[in-house]
């Protein structure tokens, strides 16, 4: 009788994490989307260093996701806008500059794969707790830390949300803050949108934020 | 006692009439031979639809003459032509619509302790030989209990006899209690009410974590706290699956709403029930649908959960149902204190000797001896002796009626003075009280509860959201071309379109309607009394301690030459009266002393039964009493003879008093009219409700009182047992009728009418047998009570509109009319307000009950 039970119980343990991982959709088809991201732009998905990075279509800025997860965006644009660039790095300890390139560090875990959906689908295993969908606009979204974080959409055919607005596949998005006190002019820096986006704050509730947003639509 | 053969054929006849009446086709004298009639015992009704398609589908069978169902007593009395069908096809028929049709046990229960039993054979003995007793239906023993649970019956075999042969057998025999209709009633309303509070219980406790789980993520910005595993944009299908577990309890003890919600819609008959059933079966199935489409990505129909939207429903339904049974009306209470007023024990003359026995066990031809103060055990005739006896629980009339041999004496009146013997006649179920009983109980069996408003409202509205939501889809299939979204729109109007606060909106108006009541001294005992009180056109009062104050009062004190003697002539009456018993006697005496006179000690008295009293007072010879007495002491009335058919002509009764041989004057006695009678009846007529007075009095005393208090309709010198058949004669003239009555004997009139209005300081029967209690005894309350009934009504369709107003505008958004302009569809946002706005909408309307004032 008691070998009975301890069999059920594990059968019933193997089943509940069987489970519990099968019930994560939002891990799921975030990693399925991410996919399908990849398959519609494969030679913007790069391996550079032995980290894999996803490049935007618009503006060649990179976001690495291995075991060092950042951003790399080009400077000049900022730079246009009145961006100093000593006072930006002297108040942001998780910024840094090389050359023309801005490198803002994620404060997120790393992860390593063999492909590239591999690795993006470690990131999301590791940083789950990290991991948003936006019903709106149907997409997924990373937090990065320091209101920073990297979007992507669940479907590549949808261009309008229920509100109205214009459905992008894939978004960087930065926290704005940090370049406004570095005197930057916000909004107008080139190839980037200053807009409400919709975000979840520290609490896990969902906000409208203004940040800036590096956008592209794939289809 | 009619021989049984007798009776079924008496019984026929009446139904002969009864058919021709509503068929208007004559029965022959052939066709009577082969009627039988039956009661079934019915399983599965819930409400008055379901008694009414019974009927209506029984009625129709061939051969069927009559079909009624008793929805209280879950019974079908069947009348048939026995060639055309049988019982087996009545009890199919019954089967086929969805009930249960049983026949029933027959007879009586009682559960018999028994001492003495060691082991099984002891009890199988005890089985085998009650058994074979003729009447014994059948008899279980309980070893392990000590009872033997019997059903017989008791026109074929006496309790006594029962006993008797398991005392044979070397048996104990403890105090029997048996069951009957009040006890199994009572027992049968407080498990529905411990169910309810159950169901609603868990459903509760389950409907609070699943209503907080499922909006807290709607409202952001306030900041409830919420677990991140259950966050909706994180964790959509974690989300979607505890509410499912939340819901499951909530569906499990509200099955009861699809089982029969489903089984009347089926049957076309819609009720509350189906709206119910309709709605959330919506709810949950497309919730569940759209659970399994998260599962298979499509995250966005976590927006799409309905789950509270049924768990909430079923909960607040569960709830209303909870308050009505808590107010739910009259138990046959009045049934068992009428059994209570019969006396346990007998006197009986048995081989030159007295002997005591139970009453069960009195049989016809026993003589029978009833002692002072005693009450008379069965129904019989005197024999020996006089007496007079207190027959005010028959005929509601105060004063004692002499007796003598060859008088009738009825079980369950009193025998005041003299000890007599008479013999018995009608024992047991054939007793005057018996009759009363039974004509109280066919009463309360007869009257099915009201359809309730919210039934009639869901039985229109279930039929135009269905069709709503088939046109809506089809447009919309037919228009956009897409079966899923069609589908989304069709159920989408059956969830909006069920009110959350349709099961309150009844029992709320009740609560604080009955609380009003109860504030205004009437005690309204349930929801229906509100419910058909508004409709009353028609209110009858009894007279006797109704409209009068039911006991006699001095009302003229008349002394030959006028002069002031009267007072000398009051007080010296009181005093011979004071040892008296009679209630003529006594009202002098309270007179009297009321004005403050000091009464002076009787040196003699003798009562002389039938006439009046004997005394010496100061020296002085006294006779005070009726005309009898006069007559036979040779005491000239002429004097007096103008003021004494004027007093007879007013309906008084005038007291005779002579000294030293010589009339002295008379007190006149009559039982005066209410000081607030003419009030009350003057305010029902501004009512526009017709006024009536029903009496077992004589027919001038009963005008006289009429006419004081302005009443014109007078149904006079109405037996006890006729009162109900008066009550039944206006009610077939299409009046709602209330009856107003305080006695024993008003019993069966109270419950024949539509309301029962009884008076607080009438007998436990009279307000056991009543919808309603006066508990000031103000007749001025009775205009309160309908009045209150009608502002109750409105308050009642108020709360419905309320009730379905939110629900309703939701219909077009959920039939994509928004939808077609660029707006939303249907989203458990908008469900969450109508629900919650209707539910605070029906609450604080019915609250304004409270603002009620008594109409004057």
């Amino acid at each position: 009788m008691k070998d009975r039970v301890s069999a059920l119980l594990l059968i019933l343990i193997v089943l509940t994490f069987t489970a519990c991982e099968r019930l994560d959709v939002v891990r799921t088809y975030s990693i399925i989307a991410f996919e399908e991201v990849y398959n519609e732009i494969p030679d913007k998905i790069i391996k550079e260093n032995g980290e894999f990075a996803v490049i935007s279509p618009h503006g060649g800025d990179k976001f690495f996701f291995g075991t060092n997860m950042r951003f790399e965006i080009g400077l000049t644009p900022f730079i246009n806008a009145g961006l100093d660039t000593d006072k930006l790095i002297n108040n942001n300890s998780n910024m840094s500059i090389t050359g023309d390139t801005l490198i803002i560090t994620a404060d997120i875990l790393g992860a390593e794969g063999q492909t590239a959906p591999k690795a993006f689908e470690q990131v999301i295993w590791n940083n789950r707790g990290r991991l948003y969908y936006h019903m709106e606009h149907d997409s997924f979204e990373l937090l990065l830390g320091g209101k920073n974080s990297f979007k992507w959409t669940k479907d590549l055919d949808k261009q309008i949300a229920d509100d109205g607005t214009e459905v992008h596949d894939l978004c960087f998005v930065l926290n704005p803050s940090v370049f406004v006190d570095a005197g930057a002019d916000i909004e107008n820096i080139d190839g980037w949108v200053y807009r409400e986006t919709m975000t979840v704050d520290e609490k896990g509730k969902m906000v409208y934020l203004m940040r800036l947003v590096r956008q592209n639509q794939l289809r | 006692m009619l021989p049984c053969g007798l009776i079924d054929t008496v019984c026929v006849i009446i139904l002969k009439l009864n058919y021709y009446l509503t068929t208007k086709r004559a029965v022959t004298l052939k066709e009577v031979i082969y009627l039988k009639s039956q009661i079934l015992g019915i399983h599965g009704m819930s409400c008055a639809a379901c008694a009414q398609r019974i009927e209506k589908v029984v009625g129709k069978l061939d051969g069927v003459v009559q079909a009624n169902v008793n929805l209280a007593g879950e019974k079908l009395f069947v009348v048939y032509d026995e060639r055309v069908l049988n019982l087996e096809n009545v009890k199919q028929a019954v089967t086929k619509i969805g009930f249960e049709a049983v026949e029933p046990p027959g007879g009586s229960s009682v559960t018999i302790p028994i001492g003495g039993m060691s082991c099984s054979a002891c009890a199988m003995r005890i089985e085998k030989a009650l058994g074979k007793l003729s009447g014994v239906t059948s008899a279980s023993v309980n070893i392990a209990a000590e009872k033997a649970a019997v059903v017989y019956s008791p026109g074929e075999i006496r309790l006594s006899a029962i006993r008797e042969e398991i005392e044979k057998l070397g048996f104990k025999v403890f105090k029997i209690n048996k069951t009957n209709a009040a006890d199994e009633d009572k027992i049968r309303k407080q498990k529905e009410f411990k169910t309810l509070r159950l169901k609603f219980i868990i459903a509760a406790l389950f409907g609070a974590p699943l209503l907080y789980v499922a909006m807290a993520p709607m409202i952001p910005w306030v900041n409830l706290p919420f677990p991140v595993w259950l966050d909706m944009m994180s964790y959509p299908l974690v989300f979607a699956l505890v509410q499912i577990a939340l819901v499951i309890p909530i569906i499990a003890v509200g099955y009861k709403f699809y089982t029969v919600g489903f089984k009347l819609l089926w049957q076309r008959s819609p009720n509350m029930d189906s709206l119910i059933a309709v709605g959330t079966s919506a709810a949950v199935i497309y919730s569940v649908y759209n659970t399994c489409t998260i599962y298979k990505g499509n995250l966005r129909a976590v927006d799409a959960l309905y789950f509270e939207t049924a768990g909430v429903i079923i909960t607040l339904i569960l709830l209303g149902k909870t308050l009505e049974s808590v107010s739910k009306g009259r138990t046959s209470e009045a049934i068992k204190k009428l059994m209570g007023l019969a006396p346990k024990i007998a006197i009986i003359i048995h081989d030159g000797a007295e002997k005591e026995i139970p009453i069960d066990e009195v049989e016809t031809g026993d003589i029978v001896v009833v002692k002072p103060g005693a009450k008379i055990p069965v129904d019989g005739t005197v024999t020996e002796g006089s007496t007079s006896i207190d027959e005010s629980m028959l005929t509601g009339e105060s004063m004692p009626v002499d007796k003598k041999a060859g008088s009738a004496v009825y079980a369950a009146t009193i025998n005041t003075t003299g000890t007599i013997q008479f013999c018995a006649e009608k024992v047991g179920s054939d007793t005057a009280l018996s009759q009363i009983i039974k004509l109280v109980e066919d009463a309360q069996g007869s009257k099915a509860p009201i359809a309730q408003m919210a039934d009639i409202v869901s039985g229109i509205f279930v039929p135009i959201v269905c069709v709503i939501a088939i046109v809506s889809a089809t447009a919309w299939y037919f228009t956009a071309g897409n079966l899923e979204f069609s589908l989304r729109i069709f159920i989408s109007v059956l969830v909006i379109a069920c009110p959350c606060a349709l099961g309150l909106a009844t029992p709320t108006a009740i609560m604080v309607g009955t609380g009003k009541g109860a504030e205004n001294g009437i005690l309204i005992k349930g929801g229906e009394a509100l419910e058909t009180a508004y409709k009353i056109d028609t209110v009858v009062f009894d007279k006797t301690g109704t409209i009068t104050e039911g006991k006699p009062t001095v009302t003229d004190v008349i002394t030959p030459d006028a002069s002031d003697n009267a007072d000398n002539l009051l007080r010296i009456t009181a005093s011979a009266e004071k040892p008296s018993q009679h209630p003529l006697g006594q009202a002098i005496v309270r007179n009297a002393q009321e004005k403050g006179f000091k009464l002076y000690k009787a040196q003699e008295f003798n009562s002389i039964t039938g006439r009046g009293i004997e005394a010496v007072i100061n020296g002085q010879r006294l006779l005070a009493g009726n005309r009898k007495l006069m007559d036979e002491r040779r005491i000239s009335l002429l004097a007096m003879e103008t003021e004494s058919d004027k007093l007879a002509q007013d309906g008084k009764t005038p007291m005779y008093v002579a000294v030293n041989g010589n009339l002295a004057g008379i007190i006149a006695v009559a039982d005066v009219v209410k000081a607030s009678s003419k009030a009350a009846i003057d305010t029902l007529r501004k009512m526009n409700i017709e006024v009536a007075m029903i009496t077992g009095d004589n027919k001038k005393t009963a005008a006289s009182i009429a006419r004081q208090v302005g009443i014109d309709r007078v149904l006079a010198e109405v037996l006890p047992q006729d009162k109900s058949g008066e009550v039944k004669k206006l009610q077939d003239e299409g009046k709602k009728v209330a009856m107003v009555g305080d006695g024993i004997n008003d019993a069966p009139a109270l419950v024949q009418s539509d309301v029962g209005i009884a008076i607080g300081s009438g007998t436990d029967v009279a307000m056991e047998s009543a919808n309603i209690v006066l508990m000031r005894s103000e007749l001025t309350d009775v205009s309160t009570a309908i009045h209150l009934s009608r502002r109750t009504i409105r308050n009642i369709k108020q709360n419905l509109f309320w009730a379905f107003a939110y629900n309703t505008i939701g219909i077009p958004i959920a039939a994509g009319v928004l939808h077609i302009f660029g707006g939303p569809l249907l989203n458990p946002m908008f469900a969450a307000a109508a629900m919650s706005l209707s539910s605070v909408s029906v609450l604080t309307n019915a609250l304004r009950l409270k603002r009620f004032k008594p109409y004057r």
